[in-house]
């Protein structure tokens, strides 16, 4: 019988500029990616039957839905971990329509992460509604580990004891990330590569594991995707893309950047069992990956998910890095789009964007003949493919 | 136990599941939860055991030696609460399995090690609350 939930497609995408202030209100930034999206595809809102998005998107459904004027919905869902959920976002939706619950659905994150607050700064307290037993918020606030970097540090800390590698090692694939960004005009980073000194020469967020170059964007923008069966899209006007596998985890006692309390806190466990699941139900395996797009909140989740979707052996990452691998005529392209480090942090939905354009043949650092192009968040992955 | 340190530490969030922890560390208690039915240690704090879902929670007091496990100095942006940039460490329990976010005081960045030997002791927060903090032991802390 067909797996339904591989019958998927990305039927359009859409965003708004990315940068350091919209100069509008983030439920204007989710309305104009979503629109871009549903141009793209050629639909209006009224084919909207599904909407998804993360639990920490500030934008509610009833509003989006009234300002873009979405009929009826038939499916909403938020999904949690943060941007680990990312990927999430698509399995979810996926299912949705495999089960019939939807047929179209929007997925969006758009926020003023960088103008109206600061999503990686340090925090006195967890803002929102989201006061949880949250290891960073409850355990590290006191002790000075109060924002995203810090946390990513402090477990990569042992995995660079065990391994012997330094931060400079890192540095190799932010260079990589931002010669990607430098030639992608969408990029916060376009025009501005660096080199392997400018890495080691800015500043140190926590030493001896990360520099500020190691770190994502806080950006000002918005992303949506429109997801539908492969059926339906064909009669759509964009050019879709299939999903040919999704996957999700959350094993015990894991969470995104502080699994601390894990057996092995080195390995990305929740990766390595959605590793598993993806390249079962895709029937596909790393060696046929065109183009990896891993989640790169920092530069060691880069080194972690290479790992554990086993484009190398375990501590074998920065020398596959240094090989040349994720350069354009390497065997793994990674992050082509610049990341999230080089391009802008839209917390992973715009690494589908470059993921569908790469298979569209559009991508400003293009793989010539990209056929299999494999995305991340680390709890969520999918494998998009031409269709 | 000796007198406790003031910093200008931001107080840990009050939630029920927790606030055992920093009351026991306000009697000089460095303590973990063990399951009254099965005897399990868990950290962090939970209401309930995941193994046998007892709600019978006794605080144990931990020897306060350990190791540690990672270890960073955060310097940018600045921590709150802090004059320097903080030492913070996953230490390791010699009781196994608990490893406890934390920091490293009265040492610097250059004196710590991977799997350095440390031992517990107690700061308060600007407000008064109490926080298990790890001195290396090999510096004298241990008593």
């Amino acid at each position: 019988m067909t797996n339904l939930m591989t019958q998927c497609a990305i039927a359009g995408i859409g965003q708004t500029e990315f940068s350091t202030n919209s100069g509008r209100s983030e439920l204007r930034v989710a309305c104009d990616a979503i629109l871009a999206a549903l141009a793209d595809a050629g639909l209006t809102a009224k084919d909207i039957d599904g909407i998804v998005t993360y639990t920490i998107d500030n934008n509610d459904e009833v509003s989006l839905q009234r300002a873009l004027g979405i009929e009826d919905v038939k499916y909403s869902v938020r999904l949690p971990l943060g941007g680990g959920g990312s990927a999430a976002t698509i399995h979810h939706a996926c299912a949705a329509i495999a089960s019939g619950a939807a047929s179209t659905v929007v997925i969006w994150r758009a926020m003023n992460e960088r103008s109206e607050y600061r999503f990686g700064q340090p925090k006195e307290a967890p803002s929102g509604s989201r006061i949880n037993d949250m290891t960073f918020t409850i355990w590290g606030i006191p002790y000075g580990l109060q924002f995203p970097g810090a946390c990513s540090a402090l477990g990569f800390q042992r995995y660079m004891h065990k391994y012997g590698v330094t931060n400079e090692d890192l540095g190799h694939i932010v260079v990589q990330q931002r010669t990607y960004a430098s030639t992608n005009p969408l990029a916060r980073f376009y025009g501005k590569p660096i080199t392997l000194d400018d890495h080691q020469n800015s500043k140190w967020i926590a030493e001896p594991v990360l520099r500020l170059f190691d770190c994502c964007q806080e950006s000002d923008g918005g992303v949506a995707l429109i997801v539908t069966s492969r059926e339906r899209a064909r009669d759509m006007k964009g050019e879709h893309v299939r999903i040919l596998g999704s996957a999700f985890s959350m094993p015990g006692n894991t969470e995104p950047l502080t699994s601390y309390y894990t057996q092995d806190p080195i390995i990305m466990r929740e990766a390595e069992i959605v590793a598993g699941r993806l390249y079962e139900v895709a029937g596909v395996g790393p060696k046929d990956i065109d183009v990896a797009l891993l989640y790169d909140a920092f530069s060691p989740e880069v080194v972690r998910q290479l790992e554990a979707f086993r484009f190398c052996g375990p501590g074998e990452a920065i020398d596959f890095v240094k090989s040349g691998a994720i350069a354009l005529d390497g065997e793994l392209p990674l992050n082509t789009n610049g990341g999230l480090i080089g391009e802008a942090y839209i917390h992973g939905l715009n690494m589908v964007t470059e993921g569908v354009r790469q298979l569209r043949g559009q991508a400003a650092n293009q793989r010539e003949g990209a056929e299999l192009v494999l995305f991340s968040s680390g709890n969520g992955a999918l494998i998009l493919a031409k269709d | 136990m000796s007198e406790q340190r003031h910093s200008k530490r931001l107080d840990p969030m009050s939630t029920r599941n927790t606030d055992w922890f920093w009351e026991e560390a306000a009697e000089g208690r460095l303590s973990i939860q063990k399951c009254g039915q099965c005897g399990a240690l868990h950290h962090p704090p939970r209401p309930i055991c995941p193994e046998c879902h007892s709600a019978d929670r006794e605080l144990t007091p931990m020897s306060g030696r350990g190791t540690i496990y990672s270890f960073m100095r955060v310097s940018y942006p600045p921590p709150i609460g802090f004059d320097e940039p903080p030492l913070i460490a996953l230490v390791e329990l010699e009781e196994g399995g608990i490893r406890l976010i934390t920091n490293i005081v009265d040492a610097s960045l250059e004196d710590l090690a991977n799997d350095a030997p440390v031992i517990v002791d107690f700061e308060k927060t600007a407000k008064g609350r109490s926080l298990p903090v790890f001195r290396l032991a090999a510096k004298g802390g241990g008593a």
